[in-house]
C-alpha cells in the first residue's frame, strides 16, 4: 500500500484511535498481511509511535506480520467440533499440505490455520477455505476439496491470471 | 433523512407492514431458501442457484428470496416453499439435485411429500395455513414441539434484508409506541419488571443495569452491543445478525431512549462477516427511513450506531476488554468498579447488554413485562436460546422457556446421541463453564440452578459429549485455549493456566503423579479467588468441575495410565483386526508414518513402533478393523 492509499484510507475511518483496529484490519485484507512499510506511513499519518501498531498487531489474533499464502485454510478447533474429531482433521491437512498450523506451504498457495469457533457448530467438524465454509468435514471430503482448490490453483497460473503473488516486500 | 420523508406516523407504519405482507405472502409462488452461515456451509447457495435455473427454464413466475435460520440446522439446506392458499412446506437437506426435482413439483403445483420436512404456520400477525395429509406441523416435530421463540421467531421466515417484512411482522411498532407514549424511566420500569437478565452469560439484571446508566452522570453517554461471540460452540448472536438484525437495532434504540444514550457501538467478531453485512444493510435501511439517526420517527431522539469488528481476542467479551477495544487499545481488562455504567467508553456511563438481551427489549415492550414474567422461573424469567451441538442426533439453535431440563433438552429436544453411544456430559457456558454429569440431567435450566451444579449459564452453548469424549482431555483442551486468550495482565489468571495445563498435558502423556488432581484443585481456587476479570475467576470451571464429576477418568489417567474414552494418543495403541480387514488400503495411504503395510485385498499389518497414534487410519476405515485399546 502506498501513502496515497493509507491517506484514504485514513480519511475515510477518520483518525481517532477507535478506527485504529479497524484501519489495521483494511491494510490486512488488502495486503493478506501487515507489512512494515505500511506501518510505518500509518504510524507517521496518525503521528502515533509504531510500537502502539505493534502492540494491537500482536494482540489480536486476526492479524500476521509475516507474508500469508494466496489460500488460507482454517480448521475450526472450537468444542463441537473439537469432540467431532477437528483435531484428526488438522492432522491431517497437516500431513496433506506438509506444514505444521499456523505456517505457510512452500509454494505460497495454502496458509493451514486454526480458528476457536467459526459459530457453525451444529455442522461440525468444520474447515474454512478463504471465504467458503465446508461442514460435516470428513477425510475422505478433505482430499477431495484440497484438490479442487489445488487444480483451480494450477489452472489460474496456467493463464496466468489474477491470482499470482502479491509484491511482498517486508 | 428527514421526518417528512421516514417512518414517522402510524399510517407510516400501516403502509410498510402491507408492503412487507405482499412479499410474505404475494399473490405468485414464493420459495426462500435459508442463507445463514450453516446453510450456505452445507450448499444452500447451489439449491438456489439449482431453482433459480429451473424456474427460469421454464419461464416459471415465482419470488426467490432468501432467509435466516430456522434453528435446525441438521436438516440444512431448508428450503421453504409458499403457494397461495396453500399451506407453506419447508423441505429438508436439500441439494442441487433435489431442488431440480422440487422445482419440476412446485412449478406443477405439487408438494413433494418425500423431501418435505413439515408445514409451518403463518407469520406473527399472518393468518396460519391449513395442514397437508401426511406431512407434519412444525410444532408437531420433536425438535420444536417445546420450544417459545421470543427472539428467534422471525429467524428463517423473514428475509433479514427487508426492513418492511420486519414491520409488517410488528416490527418498529413498538419503538413507535415508546417514543410516542413511555418516559425513559417507565421503559426502564417496564424492562425491570420483566425479570429480563443479561443472557450473555453472567445474568445480571437488565433493567437495574439501564437505570445505573440513566443515572449516572455524564455529559454524553453510550450503549454497546456486545457481539463478540466468543464461547466456542455457542452461534445464537450470530444467526440473530444474520436473521432478524432489525430486532437487535430497534432493541437498541429503545435502549437509548431509555437511558438516554446519543451514540452506540456493535462490536461484532471478526468471524462472522455475513452478521457484519447483514446488520450494516439494516443500519443504512433504518436510517434511510429516519429509524436511526437525528429525530427518529420525527420525535427529538437522536441515536445512531456504530459497527466496529473485533480483532479476534476472546477476553474482549468482557465488558472493559471490550472497551479498550473499541477505544483503539488491546483489549485488556481493568479493575471494577468503577462499572462500565459509571465510567466506560472514554470515561463516560456506557451500557452494555449482549445480541440476545437487546433482541428480548422490543418484545417485552410490546407484549408488555407480564408477559414475559410468565414465561420460565421464579428467578430467571423469558426463553433462553441454546446451541445444542456436539455428539446429539438434533443439532440446532433452539430456544426454550428457562427451567426446562437438561434432560428434556438433550433427549426430547435433541433426539439423543447417535450411534447408540452412552451420555457422558453436557458442557455448557464455554471455557468458563463446566461439564454437568448424566446424574444432573433433570436439572432445570436457569442461572442459579447450573451455577450450582458448577458450569453457568453462558451465552448458551450446549456441548454434548458421549462416551467416545474424555474429560481430563476436556479440560485440557478448553485451558489450551484459555492459555492462548488469557490477556496475560494478572498472574493468577497467566500463571495459573499455564501450571494447570502443563499438569493436564503431563497427565495426558501418562506421565500424572499422585497429589495432581489436589494441585490442580488448588490452581483452581486461587485463580477463581484472585484473578482480575471474569475470564480469570471462571477459567477453572471446566477443570474443577470434570474433576468433582470425572475423577474416576483422572485417577484412571494418573494411577492405571489408562484412558478409558481412548482419547489420549500416549495412552492408547491401535491395533489392525485382521479379520475385519478387507485390504482396501485406506489406512495405508493416509498413514503419515507409513506404519500400514500390506498388499491389496489381503489384511494390512500396523508397525506399532513406528505409529504415531495419529488416528487418521481408525478415521477412515469404513470396515472398522482398525481399533483403539
Amino acid at each position: 500500500m502506498d501513502t496515497a492509499q493509507i491517506d484514504a484510507m485514513v480519511k475515510q475511518h477518520g483518525g481517532d484511535s477507535s478506527a485504529l483496529v479497524a484501519l489495521l484490519q483494511e491494510v490486512q485484507k488488502k495486503e493478506g498481511f501487515l507489512p512494515r512499510k505500511a506501518l510505518s506511513s500509518l504510524s507517521q499519518k496518525l503521528n502515533l509511535p509504531l510500537s502502539r501498531l505493534y502492540a494491537l498487531a500482536t494482540f489480536y489474533r486476526s492479524f500476521s506480520l509475516v507474508p500469508t499464502g494466496r489460500h488460507k485454510v482454517c480448521v475450526c478447533l472450537g468444542t463441537a467440533c473439537h469432540v467431532r474429531g477437528g483435531q484428526a482433521i488438522l492432522n491431517r491437512l497437516e500431513h496433506l499440505l506438509g506444514v505444521p498450523a499456523g505456517s505457510t506451504t512452500g509454494d505460497k498457495e495454502f496458509t493451514l490455520d486454526t480458528v476457536r469457533c467459526l459459530g457453525c457448530c451444529s455442522l461440525g467438524p468444520i474447515v474454512r477455505i478463504d471465504d467458503e465454509i465446508f461442514g460435516k468435514v470428513t477425510q475422505d471430503k478433505l482430499s477431495k476439496v484440497l484438490a479442487s482448490q489445488r487444480k483451480a490453483a494450477e489452472t489460474a497460473k496456467l493463464k496466468g491470471s489474477s491470482t499470482q503473488a502479491k509484491g511482498s516486500k517486508v | 433523512m428527514n421526518s417528512q420523508t421516514g417512518i414517522a406516523s402510524e399510517d407510516a407504519l400501516q403502509r410498510w407492514k402491507e408492503k412487507g405482507l405482499r412479499t410474505i405472502s404475494p399473490e405468485i409462488p414464493k420459495v426462500t431458501v435459508g442463507l445463514a452461515t450453516c446453510g450456505l456451509a452445507t450448499g444452500a447457495q447451489a439449491v438456489f442457484d439449482a431453482l433459480a435455473e429451473e424456474f427460469d427454464k421454464a419461464s416459471f413466475k415465482a419470488i426467490l428470496a432468501g432467509t435466516g435460520c430456522v434453528g435446525f440446522c441438521q436438516m440444512e439446506p431448508i428450503v421453504e416453499v409458499f403457494r397461495p392458499g396453500q399451506p407453506r412446506v419447508l423441505y429438508k437437506q436439500m441439494n442441487a439435485e433435489k431442488a431440480q426435482q422440487l422445482a419440476a413439483d412446485i412449478i406443477s403445483g405439487k408438494v413433494n411429500k418425500p423431501l418435505a420436512m413439515c408445514t409451518v404456520d403463518g407469520y406473527p400477525g399472518v393468518r396460519p395455513s391449513q395442514r397437508i395429509e401426511g406431512v407434519p406441523r412444525l410444532e408437531d416435530l420433536p425438535f420444536y414441539q417445546k420450544q417459545k421463540k421470543i427472539v428467534l421467531g422471525r429467524c428463517g421466515r423473514i428475509d433479514p434484508d427487508s426492513l418492511a417484512e420486519y414491520i409488517a411482522t410488528g416490527g418498529y411498532l413498538t419503538l413507535w409506541r415508546v417514543l410516542k407514549d413511555l418516559k425513559p424511566n417507565e421503559i426502564i420500569d417496564q424492562v425491570e419488571r420483566s425479570g429480563l437478565r443479561g443472557r450473555g452469560g453472567a445474568g445480571f439484571p437488565t433493567g437495574t443495569k439501564w437505570r445505573f446508566t440513566r443515572k449516572a452522570a455524564g455529559d454524553k453517554k453510550f450503549i454497546v452491543c456486545n457481539a463478540d461471540e466468543g464461547d466456542p460452540g455457542a452461534y445464537m448472536d450470530r444467526s440473530l445478525l444474520e436473521g432478524d438484525p432489525f430486532a437487535v437495532l430497534e432493541g437498541m434504540t429503545i435502549g437509548a431512549c431509555a437511558i438516554g444514550a446519543v451514540e452506540g457501538f456493535i462490536y461484532v467478531r471478526d468471524e462472522y462477516p455475513l452478521a457484519v453485512e447483514r446488520f450494516q444493510r439494516a443500519m443504512s435501511q433504518a436510517r434511510e427511513q429516519g429509524l436511526l439517526g437525528k429525530n427518529i420517527m420525527g420525535t427529538d431522539l437522536c441515536f445512531d450506531i456504530r459497527l466496529i469488528r473485533g480483532g479476534g481476542a476472546f477476553v474482549c467479551g468482557e465488558e472493559t476488554a471490550l472497551i479498550a477495544s473499541i477505544e483503539g487499545r488491546p483489549g485488556e481488562p481493568r479493575q471494577r468498579p468503577p462499572f462500565p455504567a459509571e465510567k466506560g467508553l472514554w470515561g463516560r456511563p456506557t451500557n452494555i447488554n449482549n445480541v440476545e438481551t437487546w433482541a428480548n427489549v422490543p418484545w417485552i415492550l410490546s407484549h408488555g413485562a407480564d408477559s414475559f414474567r410468565q414465561v420460565g422461573t421464579e428467578t430467571s424469567k423469558g426463553t433462553k436460546v441454546f446451541s445444542i451441538v456436539g455428539k446429539i442426533n438434533n443439532t440446532g439453535l433452539i430456544e426454550v422457556p428457562m427451567g426446562l431440563t437438561l434432560r428434556e433438552i438433550v433427549y426430547d429436544i435433541g433426539g439423543g446421541i447417535p450411534s447408540d453411544k452412552k451420555f457422558k456430559a453436557v458442557q455448557t457456558g464455554g471455557p468458563s463453564g463446566g461439564c454437568i454429569p448424566e446424574q444432573l440431567l433433570n436439572l432445570p435450566v436457569d442461572y442459579e440452578s447450573l451455577t450450582q451444579a458448577g458450569a453457568i449459564m453462558g451465552s448458551g452453548g450446549m456441548i454434548v459429549m458421549d462416551e467416545d469424549t474424555c474429560m481430563v482431555d476436556i479440560a485440557r483442551y478448553f485451558l489450551d485455549f484459555l492459555k492462548e486468550e488469557s490477556c496475560g495482565k494478572c498472574t493468577p489468571c497467566r500463571e495459573g493456566i499455564a501450571r494447570a495445563l502443563e499438569i493436564l498435558n503431563r497427565i495426558c502423556r501418562g506421565g500424572g503423579k499422585a497429589g495432581d488432581i489436589e494441585t490442580l484443585e488448588a490452581i483452581g481456587r486461587m485463580m477463581k479467588g484472585f484473578s482480575l476479570c471474569a475470564l480469570g475467576t471462571t477459567a477453572p470451571n471446566p477443570l474443577l468441575s470434570t474433576i468433582r464429576y470425572f475423577r474416576d477418568e483422572y485417577e484412571a489417567h494418573i494411577l492405571d495410565r489408562r484412558c478409558p474414552a481412548r482419547v489420549c494418543r500416549e495412552l492408547i495403541r491401535f491395533r489392525i483386526v485382521a479379520d475385519k480387514c478387507i485390504g482396501c488400503g485406506a489406512c495405508a495411504k493416509v498413514c503419515p508414518q507409513k506404519a500400514i503395510t500390506g498388499e491389496k485385498k489381503k489384511p494390512h499389518t500396523l508397525d506399532e513402533g513406528n505409529c504415531n497414534k495419529c488416528g487418521m487410519c481408525y478415521e477412515v476405515c469404513k470396515e472398522t478393523a482398525i481399533q483403539k485399546e
